[in-house]
């Protein structure tokens, strides 16, 4: 089996840092089990990791190496893909693969330079225009719009706590990449305006907003009756220059 | 409770629940509105195993890197723990169960159904003659059974079998309503069978507008662990016949699904039941209503006892507090009771969200022993989404000893903490601020779940 890129393996985990075995068979987590493939590593450079994980260069971290891996022993080093496991004082990982220290590393520094860009924030950054492609793709209409009109669905029967407060938000369309709208046409779209914790981060537009809308056919038939279209993820308002993408990855 | 690892964390962990092994209370699980640190496929729950020292996270929990709702309960021996939670990927009612949340193996499914809410997961452990049996009440809104909404998901033997795991759905309303019943349904379980159930029947829609509601505190009972076809059904009401006490008739209550009239937090829907631990004929209500009515501005808590098995109850205000959410009741092994609520003290900029735990072996007929356990300014930090705070927080009895959670602002300000605080996560209390794991890197200002343990 060939070699996973460095894409495959970012695809499949959420962190990923270079380190250097420092123990074997040992962890800096309390009652976390240890077995021969737990590992504690001295991190190097944090190629890939969430806001929320607070990984930092000097730190160790305990890696649960993967069982298709061959072991580690300590003073070794290696890129570690991997995903959380337990996150206290210190940091528990599960490795889902793995890169010789220099493959992930900053091509530039290899070369003597300072510089920011490394394989793993490229192929994060191929990875994050691939997810937008993809919904692209699964999306009924793709326009370049602006909101000219926002206007609150009147809500019947008793209040629900996890309503979603339906607005329809017009959007003035002068570009359409994908759907049966014309260029021009004023479209209905509807949206949840609650901030409730199901559809918060979903787009909430504003008046005068613009940009690349990707649109879903409504899916509730009375709803579908005032507002042909809906957003439902926070990655169906992307910036216009998206659009640029989309054409070149055929969407 | 934010552990060290990620101090960079800036969520809105609000709406805590806490689960305490009664075995080995130095056990505890408590869940939040926090999302997995690596947005993956579980959600986490936070766990100690040196009652409440420290503090770590662990993504057990199936249906995404999140929950819209989640509460939590150990059964009283074996150590499996029981969540209800309302799914982040499908917003289903799922009900799950493992048996060691102290693992990192994933909680198994056992209910999963749509169009419900607010679960809220009691459990106890009662013997038989083939072993002992978890029993497990989950409180809920079902919206399937409408206009009767308020119902029990309960199983009497569900550690080990199968999914289900002889869980079913009981409704419990058993009057009319506008539609529907409010979204909590909570339970009270003694080790003698007797379980309470508390629910809010929603009337009628008052003239003044669509969220104005009036609403009856209604409380039902079961007296051999929720058995046979007809469970919830030991208390009837002596006016009109029908099952359940209407403690408190007629109140008045604005429902805020998606703003913020109290600080920033919505109102709505609080209430908190608790039983004796030494004597199943007491019980404990509490809840909060709108005393001054359509025209009215306070969200007003009031506590009541009732002495009979909830046959009747006395006065209705043996505590009340206003502008305040979020009751939660605890009685200890020696019949100490333990009100924990969260106030909006103030107005305007200088409107402070207050959390306190008072104790009472009278009633409140005399001073109460009191904490101010967190003191916030309401403006910080701005909301991120509803709830703020959380439309709920939870206050427990193990033997002598209460565990609770609440969330708030994490400012690491020592005035803010006036019954003191243990940090987890890296902040300088002398400039107030919070920082990155590189301990020089500011973080900003979030709510956070703290967990709180008090002895008498």
């Amino acid at each position: 089996m060939p070699p996973e890129s460095v894409k495959d393996l970012l695809a499949e985990s959420k962190l990923a840092f270079t380190g250097t075995v420092e123990k074997a068979k040992a962890t800096t987590v309390p009652d976390l089990s240890v077995d021969d493939r737990t590992v504690v590593v001295r991190v190097g450079d944090v190629l890939h990791a969430p806001a929320a994980v607070d990984l930092t260069p000097g730190s160790t971290v305990t890696v649960q190496l993967s069982d298709d891996l061959p072991p580690l022993s300590a003073g070794e080093e290696a890129t570690f893909f991997a995903n959380g496991l337990a996150y206290g004082d210190e940091l528990a990982v599960a490795e889902v693969g793995r890169t010789s220290a220099e493959d992930a590393a900053p091509t530039a520094r290899l070369a003597g330079l300072q510089a920011g860009v490394t394989p793993v924030r490229a192929a994060a950054a191929e990875l994050a225009e691939d997810r937008v492609v993809e919904h692209a793709r699964e999306a009924d209409a793709i326009v370049r719009a602006q909101v000219v009109a926002l206007a609150m669905i009147p809500t019947t029967g008793p209040p629900h706590e996890h309503d979603p407060q339906w607005w329809i938000a017009t959007l003035r369309t002068d570009f359409v990449a994908k759907g049966e709208i014309e260029a021009g046409d004023d479209v209905a779209v509807l949206y949840a305006n609650s901030l409730g914790v199901r559809v918060r981060n979903r787009p909430k537009p504003k008046a005068g907003q613009g940009g690349l809308w990707l649109l879903h056919r409504t899916a509730d038939p009375a709803l579908a009756e005032q507002a042909p279209y809906e957003l439902l993820d926070s990655l169906d308002l992307q910036d216009s220059i998206m659009l640029d993408v989309l054409r070149e990855r055929g969407v | 409770m934010i552990p060290k690892s990620l101090s960079g964390e800036t969520g809105q962990d609000s709406e805590p629940n806490i689960a305490v092994n009664p075995e080995q209370p130095n056990q505890i699980v408590a869940t939040a509105f926090t999302l997995d640190p690596m947005n993956g496929s579980h959600a986490p729950v936070y766990v100690s195993q040196d009652t409440g020292a420290t503090w770590s996270l662990r993504s057990i929990v199936p249906g995404g890197p999140g929950t819209a709702d989640i509460t939590v309960a150990f059964g009283s021996r074996g150590g499996a723990l029981y969540a209800g939670i309302l799914n982040f990927t499908s917003f289903n009612f799922n009900v799950l169960r493992t048996a060691n949340p102290f693992a990192l193996t994933p909680m198994t499914l056992l209910v999963d159904r749509p169009d419900e809410d607010q679960p809220w997961v009691t459990a106890m452990t009662a013997h038989a003659a083939s072993g002992d049996k978890d029993q497990v009440y989950v409180g809920h809104n079902d919206f399937t059974t409408q206009p009767a909404t308020a119902s029990v998901e309960l199983s009497r033997s569900a550690r080990t079998a199968a999914r289900p795991a002889g869980f079913r759905s009981k409704v419990v309303e058993g009057r009319t309503t506008l539609g529907q019943d409010g979204p909590p349904v909570r339970t009270a379980a003694h080790v003698d069978g007797t379980i309470y159930v508390a629910f809010q029947r929603w009337v009628k829609v008052l003239p003044s507008g669509r969220s104005d509601i009036s609403m009856d505190v209604v409380v039902t009972r079961d007296d051999q662990h929720g058995r046979g076809s007809t469970p919830f059904r030991a208390l009837s009401d002596s006016h009109d016949g029908k099952p359940g006490v209407r403690v408190a008739k007629g109140r008045f209550i604005r429902f805020t699904a998606s703003t913020g009239p109290l600080g920033q937090e919505r109102i709505g829907a609080d209430l908190a039941i608790a039983v004796d631990p030494a004597n199943s004929d007491n019980v404990w209500l509490a809840w909060c209503d709108r005393v001054g009515g359509a025209t009215g501005t306070d969200w007003t808590l009031h506590v009541c006892r009732s002495t009979d098995r909830g046959q009747t109850w006395g006065n209705r205000n043996l505590r009340t507090v206003t502008n305040a959410k979020n009751p939660t009741l605890a009685v200890n092994a020696t019949g100490l009771v333990g009100l924990m609520f969260q106030q909006l003290v103030g107005t305007g900029p200088a409107a402070r969200w207050v959390t306190q735990l008072e104790l009472t072996t009278d009633a409140w007929a005399t001073t109460p022993t009191s904490f101010v356990l967190h003191t916030a300014n309401a403006k910080e930090p701005v909301r991120d989404g509803l709830p703020y705070l959380g439309d709920y927080m939870r206050l427990l009895a193990v033997g002598t000893e209460f565990y609770g959670v609440f969330s708030g602002s994490n400012r690491p300000a020592s005035a803010n903490f006036p019954s003191g605080v243990t940090y987890q996560r890296n902040a300088d209390f002398t400039t107030q601020t919070l920082l990155r794991n590189d301990n020089t890197t500011p973080v900003d200002i979030s709510i956070d779940p703290f967990f709180v343990r008090y002895t008498p």
